[in-house]
């Protein structure tokens, strides 16, 4: 009876390691942009397909930004100065266009899936 | 200007379509729509203080408060409003004042006022703060603002009209807002690393791409989102079944009764 119980506890903490794993590996890449004048800095950054990345994005100016994506489905409020983790990925190769929705003239970029 | 028209339009729109619902709700069950009117200057109030408090806010959780926050709001939001339309189902035959409606109509205002106020003052905050563009988008802003609580006003007076048909229309329409909003809540989870992220189940940009007037409108309405992935699909759908099924159940089960 015991050994039963000894076997099922090592399954369950043989899944859940399994499934951990590929979380702590996702963590690895990370890509910094600045959001300097409205501008995003750099505005195009390539990552690789079928991957999870996290994006750093710092907010240098006093105001503050939403980083929106409709290709990404993601939109988050930025406030000025401060900076903001989002995780994109995995993609399909191709081009997903990402923009600052309070200052859309200027702050544009691209996120490029190889 | 235009870009600032639509910006608040949006927020607004969601805020003011959703209460125009609750209140032809509130007639049908008779609750005094006074209540109402207090919630939105209650959420008002609230939204104000979290977009002082947003820069704090996004900190938290290693940078995921800003995600973590409108998951709880959205999912309350959805709850609450699958609550409302189960309940109106059964209240219908009898039309009596109910103190749980008048309740729940409220928390669900002062909530929606609260997200979708935060992020309006968060974009007058940083139009104040660029002094080059200041007037055109402030006053781009104040338009986009009108127009959507007209819409709002719009849409409430054209449904009283309907009668009973105004129910049914509700019904369908708060039913996918609030689907729109769960599958919105696993999105801000993805965008937080929180939940895992997977190719999108069906592209239709080709059909209503999301930047069009249109796909924003269903963006607003119902959550439309061109590429969704599975899990959205799934809770989306979920949140469909689930009130209709009742719908039914109950149909069936008032039409034995009467028999």
């Amino acid at each position: 009876m015991k050994d039963k119980t000894n076997r099922i506890l090592l399954g369950a903490l043989f899944l859940l390691t399994v499934s951990v794993l590929p979380y702590a590996h996702a963590e690895r890449l990370v890509y910094k942009i600045e959001i300097k004048d409205h501008f995003f800095i750099p505005d195009r950054i390539e990552i690789p397909a079928g991957t999870k990345v996290k994006l750093v994005i710092y907010n240098r100016d006093a105001t503050s930004e939403e980083f929106e994506s409709y290709e990404l489905n993601r939109e988050k409020v930025i406030m000025g100065g401060r900076k903001a983790n989002i995780f994109i990925g995995p993609l399909k190769p191709g081009e997903y266009p990402f923009f600052g929705e309070f200052n859309q003239k200027t702050a544009q970029g691209v996120v490029i899936v190889k | 200007m235009l870009d600032s028209v639509i910006i608040v339009l949006r927020e607004t729109l969601e805020a003011s379509l959703l209460v125009s619902f609750l209140f032809v709700y509130s007639n049908i069950v008779r609750v005094r729509k006074l209540w109402m009117i207090w919630a939105i200057l209650i959420g008002s109030l609230i939204s104000l203080l979290l977009a002082m408090n947003m820069s704090e806010i996004s900190e938290w959780f290693d940078g995921a408060g800003q995600e973590i926050l409108f998951v709880i709001v959205l999912i309350s939001l959805a709850i609450l409003i699958l609550i409302s339309n189960l309940l109106i189902i059964s209240s219908t035959k009898k039309a009596i004042v109910n103190r749980w409606h008048m309740l729940l109509y409220s928390l669900i205002i002062i909530i929606a006022m609260t997200m979708e106020g935060a992020e309006v003052i968060i974009y007058f905050e940083s139009v104040f703060l660029n002094a080059e563009r200041l007037s055109s988008n402030f006053w781009g802003g104040i338009l986009g603002l009108g127009i959507g609580v007209s819409v709002g006003a719009v849409n409430y007076y054209f449904l009283a009209q309907l009668k009973q048909l105004s129910l049914t229309l509700c019904f369908v329409m708060l039913t996918l807002v609030s689907a729109g909003m769960v599958s919105q809540a696993i999105s801000y989870l993805m965008q937080a690393g929180l939940v895992e992220d997977s190719y999108p189940v069906w592209d239709t940009s080709f059909l209503i791409s999301e930047p069009s007037l249109l796909g924003q409108l269903l963006y607003a309405l119902i959550g439309y989102e061109a590429t969704p992935t599975h899990n959205q699909v799934v809770f989306y759908f979920l949140f469909i079944v689930v009130p209709f099924c009742y719908l039914t159940y109950y149909k069936i089960k008032f039409h034995n009764e009467k028999n």
